[in-house]
């Protein structure tokens, strides 16, 4: 079962542990070792260049096996890292060199990401941030006498600019692959057809195959929902019963929560936790319902198998002040201000209206849209 | 700016939001988050010009990060790598350089040295 909560190594895949393990193991050697390092400039900028060098040499392991290039790729990198680190700072190139270094790598990430050759990870991320920092830091000018003042001006701007920018960039770059990967499918989706997994939506692990049995309790849940929600099909039967809905007023696809607590029986059809409705000019029209357990954490009970896999969001933001959805948390873990970040219990969706997907599978966004210009 | 830069993300992906759902209420977010993304960059620029009131306003800024992001791993439990590192190293770090150095970079990014340092 997957933590209900994060902790500290959550969501980092078993090949890029030896990268963070690297990195820490790097920054305690020189630490250990700075007496005997006595050429070599230990500020800020060292100790990161330090913590990628040792990340970059511990994924070298984590990739051996499978991916030969890349990991040599990882290990000639890493070994630039420490010896520019090592190496005094008093010569012309070295600023000019670490700065191409640190960008390649960030440029090579995000190439290698938007391709779908690598999912963005914590480790991958961290290590871009240390990275960012890095070029900010050797961005900075130095040694510039108090006569090149102008000059210095001109580098802090075009440093500082160029910081700013880079750090949207990859963040943005990270997110957009983050949210078309399938990075916590755990091989899940391929056996739920319909079903895809990201970042922001984690898959319960269900079985490859559906037996008859399965088959005939995934109709029978999609009958008595149907039934038993038809009456919501009037939205303002819904706001009666006590539903709200979870984002500000506008129009889209929107779920309308049930307000009240939770009933003790996660998958009773007749009061879903949600009602999802999409806003046409007519008026709402009922899509289906989402059901969802009362604690989290608690896997979802199975009805049709590979049918009916339960999911959770790992990334919602909600507002506190109005308790709406106010986004998802960015790569770098953020919410918008006033807002908590929050892990959902497990979720259902069944959808009465003939999703193209199927009853359980994803909403079709592009016939969703449809339905709201309709 | 690196803080900047991740506020900025922050922005966007309300805006994107706002738009979708054609929302009043997350445009204002939108603008909000918009205007605190700015905050980093005001204290930078008035840092290097010598503002004195720089400090303080910079010292807020990461106390305010600072205490929602300890919020966020302690209390909702979100203790990630990424949300650790960014949200309470980060602003721990700046709130240390804040309050303890005076506003330069050199100690931590120091300019060529002939001879050799070691520093800590």
């Amino acid at each position: 079962m997957a933590p209900a909560t994060s902790t500290l190594f959550a969501g980092i895949p078993l090949d890029h542990l030896p990268g963070l393990a690297g990195g820490v193991a790097a920054l305690l050697l020189v630490r250990l070792r700075r007496k005997s390092l006595r050429a070599t400039t230990l500020d800020a900028l060292g100790w990161l260049l330090v913590f990628t060098g040792g990340v970059h040499i511990g994924l070298t392991f984590g990739h051996a096996s499978d991916q030969r290039l890349l990991s040599l790729l990882f290990l000639a990198n890493g070994v630039a890292y420490m010896a520019l680190f090592l190496l005094p700072r008093d010569h012309w190139w070295w600023r000019p060199a670490t700065g191409l270094l640190l960008f390649g790598t960030i440029l090579a990430y995000v190439i290698y990401g938007a391709t779908g050759r690598e999912e963005p990870d914590p480790v991958g991320v961290v290590d871009k941030m240390d990275e960012l920092v890095a070029l900010g830091l050797v961005m900075l000018p130095h040694g510039l006498s108090p006569r090149e003042a102008r000059r210095r001006r001109v580098r802090w701007v075009i440093g500082s600019g160029a910081s700013l920018v880079l750090t949207f960039l990859t963040g943005a770059s990270i997110w957009a692959e983050d949210l078309a990967g399938s990075g916590h499918s755990h091989g899940v989706a391929t056996c739920a057809p319909n079903h895809h997994a990201s970042a922001v939506t984690v898959l319960r692990p269900v079985p490859c195959t559906v037996t008859p049995a399965q088959q005939a309790a995934a109709n029978r849940l999609v009958a008595e929902t149907r039934a038993a929600i038809a009456p919501y099909a009037d939205v303002r039967v819904a706001v009666a019963a006590g539903y709200r809905p979870a984002t500000p007023d506008g129009d889209g696809v929107v779920h309308y929560t049930l307000l009240r607590a939770a009933p003790s029986r996660p998958l009773d059809p007749h009061h879903p936790a949600a009602l999802v409705y999409v806003l046409t000019r007519h008026g709402p029209v009922l899509l289906g319902a989402m059901y969802q357990m009362a604690i989290q954490g608690q896997t979802g009970p199975d009805v049709g198998g590979a049918l009916t896999p339960w999911h959770y969001h790992t990334n919602i933001c909600i507002s506190v002040p109005g308790l709406f959805l106010s986004g998802m948390s960015t790569p770098f873990g953020q919410c918008p201000p006033a807002s908590l970040r929050i892990t959902t219990s497990d979720q259902l969706h069944v959808w009465t209206a003939p999703n193209p997907n199927g009853p359980f599978g994803d909403l079709d966004q592009a016939w969703a849209r449809r339905l709201e210009r309709a | 700016m690196l803080q900047s830069g991740a506020c900025c993300l922050v922005a966007l992906g309300v805006f994107v939001l706002a738009l979708a759902g054609r929302s009043a209420e997350l445009g204002i977010l939108a603008a909000v988050s918009g205007a605190l993304a700015l905050v980093p960059v005001v204290v930078a620029v008035a840092l290097a010009a010598g503002r004195g009131w720089a400090r303080g306003l910079g010292i807020i800024y990461e106390l305010l990060l600072l205490v929602s992001g300890v919020a966020d791993v302690l209390v909702l439990r979100n203790a990630d790598l990424v949300a650790t590192v960014v949200n309470v190293i980060l602003p721990g770090a700046l709130l240390w350089l804040l309050l303890r150095r005076a506003p330069t970079m050199s100690a931590w990014s120091s300019a060529a040295s002939p001879g050799g340092s070691t520093r800590s």
